[in-house]
């Protein structure tokens, strides 16, 4: 895998910082997630819409697994709208997971790993103009069963509900779904039409951003 | 007056639109039993 330079992150990266507040909080969401599944699966991590902390929430809690010596890939799925590059600067790889999820590469190929912690990252490379590659196929049921087969747990960073037409198929796929809402922006009506689209197949619900 | 102007225009700023989730109080008011909120994330500084 090659090595992704480890630039000083300007974002609150406290899911490995287990004795910092927010670092507990991570460490029981990955409880809460391993009393639905001990073993391995899938996260997906989506919001109702943007800006309200998907990709930011998906990586500590990638970070939160990695400090309990789990393996575990993040993995972007926010093909339209990626956000993992402002995070950990661009992947250095020719294909990124859109490659994957559009069958010119396989999982592997795709991942890099952070230098100063060894997160494994699969990132979108190149934006893509819609997210037509995440409708349920072959490519898709690949790269979930490459994932599953090199990690224990991927939490994928996913669209939001609003964006994609896909959400609700990919969250099938998966063991657990969380759901994010910042305090002060998510809209109630908005979270109450993304509860009435997935609320059934029961999502873990988390809010960013409170004030304490 | 002004001021008065200035400062309830500070309070909007500050909570931001009155539809919006606001803690995690409200939020949880508005789930359904078979969800299951699994906390919140403090106000995190950049940097």
């Amino acid at each position: 895998m090659t090595p992704l330079a480890s630039a000083a992150s300007a974002y609150p990266l406290e899911g490995y910082a287990p004795n910092s507040i927010a670092g507990r909080r991570y460490a029981h969401v990955v409880e809460r997630i391993l009393e639905r599944s001990p073993q391995a699966g899938h996260v997906f991590v989506t919001s109702p819409g943007e800006g309200e902390g998907k990709t930011l929430t998906a990586t500590n809690l990638a970070l939160a697994f990695h400090a309990r010596n789990i393996s575990v890939l993040l993995a972007e799925l926010s093909l339209v709208r990626p956000k993992l590059g402002q995070i950990f600067g661009s992947s250095p790889l020719r294909p990124g997971i859109e490659d994957v999820l559009l069958g010119q590469s396989d999982l592997f190929s795709a991942i890099c790993v952070r230098g100063d912690n060894n997160l494994n990252l699969a990132m979108v490379r190149r934006p893509q103009e819609s997210d037509e590659s995440l409708a349920p196929g072959a490519h898709l049921n690949r790269l979930i069963s490459e994932a599953r087969q090199l990690y224990s747990w991927t939490i994928f960073d996913g669209p939001a509900i609003q964006s994609s037409t896909y959400v609700r198929t990919l969250i099938e796929s998966m063991t657990a779904t969380l759901m994010v809402a910042r305090a002060g922006q998510t809209d109630r009506v908005s979270f109450s039409n993304a509860l009435s689209k997935i609320g059934d197949l029961h999502p873990l619900v988390l809010l960013n951003d409170e004030h304490m | 007056m002004i001021l008065g102007l200035f400062f309830g225009l500070f309070v909007v700023l500050r909570r931001g639109p009155s539809r919006a989730i606001q803690d995690g109080a409200a939020l949880q008011e508005m789930l359904p039993i078979e969800i299951d909120y699994v906390g919140s994330i403090p106000r995190m500084k950049a940097g």
